[in-house]
């Protein structure tokens, strides 16, 4: 039989902690080697025991187990990393995966899937609560439609409808409100509505400052 | 009839607009004009007048004049038409005109209508003869009108019992008259001068009166402004003066009042953002309470069941798979209603997350197209009580659109711009009339009331049937009030 993985845990809650060890140290080829309630008593002991894998609170009170993820990888740098929280929420993935975490599972699904997610990292694999996949892969396939960003000066102008864009090119090119109704057909007021709604949204007071922002577009 | 009710009507609208122009007329130009117009109407009544009577007694005078002048050369030529010296005679007419300007003339008549004497130089007028009865034995005198005037003709009889021809004499108004208009003319000349004079003291009157008054005007718009300091300590002591005073004694309880208004709002705010403060503060705490203690000690009763279900191998398992199904589901609803009443991810990660999460949200449960851009917000974190503004405002808002608006897509976009965080809300619903807000007044004066505290500014947009729009602006990096 193989030796067995040392593992730390990272939380303030001790009610969850001792059940932690307990589930841990039932398991044949898992011992917890060690564990803290703070920031500093974590980072201390992680360089001490390096060990194979440390599960990580999301939310221990003195700081963020996010901003502890990077300073757990500088001072262990092979120790797998899994992150434990109540945040089902995708931004929090994101920030965790990005961080360097090996693992996200969540508190609701500390039995089966955490000793299956110590053993995945182990292995040298990423594992991600499996019910957060689904929208994961989903919105990383937006992210990499949308990776090249627009500059912010297009972004506003395509925050615009194409009325808006319209109504003022127009203005931004002299015409009154009247010359553009007759051009677009549409009544007057409705011209100068799409004009304020559109200078509300690009956050502009006067004429002069529309015109510049629409020359910088190379639109004039 | 009717022409009467006509000109009456024309007559009541030339009154009004006489009299709109009037009030139209600016104080100066009243007292000036009331001032110069009466010296002016004084004036010309007095010219008139003295006119009238002075050319009137003149005509009364020169009749008399010419009789009586008549009478002594009648008296006086007898003896020279006696002795026939008709050279003397014409001498006696001659004194009698070089010593009083106003005779035009005078001739003696015989009672053969023959000219004896005259004082013509270049030779007898035989105008003058005409329709003439030079034997009539009373006297009697008529104005001729010639090119030089009115003449007073006066025929004497040089007998008194007549028939003897007589004298004529002729006395002119001319020389009257000239005397008359210098008279009237130097009137004029004083009434001018006074004139004059009035317009000055007028002016230097309405200086007087109206100096208070254009000080009273401009701390008036001083007070419109809000400038509460206009206090005018110069004044005179009549009526202008007591409503100087009196207008000090407001300006001094309006500063009272605006201070003490000034004090309220500021307590008010401080009150109001403590409350939103406090209230914010509370829900992190709750939130967190439920995350860390009643999540945490629910995922730890979880674990222990595990435990328990691998130590005992008893007929338990099903049991326990039961606890642990429903303990998921409670750690979920509790996971849930702690993001509810403060996502901590707005605390941890910003607010474009935490807004991302939120619209994540939305477009799960309603049926509504949520669009989100955000133009340089990443560069650094706002302050927090900014956030968390941003953050109720946009919720409020999308609730609203929610629960009235009956729209299906939503745009939001939020620029971070000089210092400043801008955020534009519009949604293509129903709109409403901005006269007439309708239910949830509380909601929108709520988001002003919240952007106020920040010194940010709330501006909403909408018509009927045109979506509403509503936009906001906040210092990004906060002001007034922290915890």
């Amino acid at each position: 039989m193989s030796e067995k993985k040392s593992i730390v845990i990272v939380d303030d809650h001790s009610l969850l902690v001792s059940g932690l060890c307990l589930l841990l140290d039932s398991e044949s080829d898992m011992e917890v080697a060690g564990q803290a309630d703070n920031s500093d008593e974590a980072l201390t002991l992680i360089e001490n025991i390096q060990p194979v894998v440390v599960l990580l609170d999301i939310s221990i009170h003195d700081k963020s187990g996010l901003d502890l993820l990077p300073e757990i990888k500088r001072c262990a740098a092979d120790t797998k990393v899994i992150m434990m929280t109540m945040h089902e929420d995708q931004q929090y993935l994101e920030k965790a995966l990005a961080n360097g975490a090996n693992g996200y599972v969540l508190k609701k699904g500390l039995d089966v899937d955490l000793l299956y997610a110590i053993r995945s990292v182990c292995r040298g694999e990423v594992y991600v609560q499996p019910s957060m996949l689904k929208t994961y892969i989903a919105g990383s396939q937006k992210k990499e439609s949308k990776k090249e960003k627009p500059d912010d000066h297009t972004l506003l102008w395509n925050a615009l409808s194409l009325r808006e864009q319209q109504v003022v090119l127009g203005v931004s090119h002299g015409y009154t409100s009247k010359e553009i109704a007759e051009t677009h057909f549409l009544s007057e007021k409705t011209i100068s509505t799409y004009r304020s709604r559109a200078m509300t949204k690009l956050g502009f007071e006067t004429k002069a400052e529309l015109v510049k922002f629409i020359m910088k577009l190379g639109l004039f | 009839m009717a022409f009467f009710s006509l000109q009456k009507k024309i007559f009541q609208l030339f009154f009004k607009k006489f009299k709109e122009s009037l009030f139209r007329v600016s104080l100066r130009y009243k007292i000036i004009g009331l001032a110069v117009g009466l010296v002016a109407l004084f004036g010309t009544v007095t010219i008139f007048k003295v006119h009238n009577i002075l050319v009137s007694n003149m005509k009364v005078l020169l009749k008399e004049e010419s009789i009586s002048v008549a009478r002594e050369l009648a008296s006086h030529s007898r003896e020279y038409i006696l002795i026939n010296d008709l050279y003397g005679l014409t001498r006696l007419l001659k004194d009698i005109q070089n010593s009083r300007p106003e005779v035009r003339y005078a001739f003696v008549v015989d009672s053969y209508h023959d000219v004896l004497a005259h004082t013509f130089s270049g030779g007898f007028p035989v105008d003058l003869l005409k329709n003439e009865d030079h034997l009539a034995l009373h006297d009697r005198t008529l104005p001729l009108l010639t090119n030089e005037g009115v003449v007073w003709d006066t025929f004497y009889p040089i007998l008194e019992e007549g028939g003897n021809g007589g004298v004529h004499v002729g006395i002119t108004e001319a020389v009257m008259q000239g005397q008359i208009a210098t008279f009237l003319r130097s009137l004029l000349m004083h009434t001018i001068a006074v004139m004059v004079i009035a317009l000055i003291l007028s002016v230097l009157l309405t200086l007087v009166i109206t100096r208070p008054v254009k000080k009273l005007l401009g701390a008036t718009r001083a007070i419109r402004r809000g400038n509460y300091d206009s206090i005018i300590d110069t004044f005179p002591q009549d009526e202008v003066g007591d409503l100087v005073v009196a207008f000090n004694a407001m300006l001094r309880q309006l500063q009272e009042a605006d201070a003490d208004r000034r004090e309220k709002e500021k307590i008010r705010k401080e009150f109001l953002q403590r409350i939103i403060s406090t209230q914010e503060q509370e829900r992190k705490r709750v939130a967190r309470e439920l995350h860390d203690q009643t999540g945490q000690a629910l995922a730890s009763i979880m674990v222990r069941l595990d435990v328990l279900d691998k130590s005992y191998k008893s007929g338990l398992s099903e049991e326990i798979g039961a606890l642990k199904k429903s303990l998921i589901e409670e750690m979920g609803a509790l996971h849930d209603l702690a993001r509810e009443l403060r996502p901590s991810i707005l605390d941890d990660m910003g607010l474009v997350p935490g807004l991302e999460l939120y619209f994540d949200q939305v477009r799960e449960r309603h049926d509504l197209d949520v669009e989100f851009v955000e133009i340089s917000m990443q560069k650094e974190r706002a302050d927090h009580c900014v956030e968390t503004c941003v953050y109720r405002i946009i919720q409020e808002s999308l609730t609203n659109i929610i629960k009235h608006a009956e729209a299906d897509a939503v745009k939001i976009l939020l620029e971070w711009r000089r210092e400043k965080i801008r955020c534009v809300i519009e949604d293509n619903g129903k709109g409403f009339d901005p006269e007439n807000i309708p239910n949830d007044r509380l909601g929108l004066y709520g988001m002003e009331e919240r952007a106020h505290l920040l010194g940010g500014v709330l501006k909403v947009d909408s018509e009927c049937g045109e979506g509403t729009m509503i936009s906001f602006t906040i210092p990004a990096k906060g002001m007034v009030y922290h915890e």
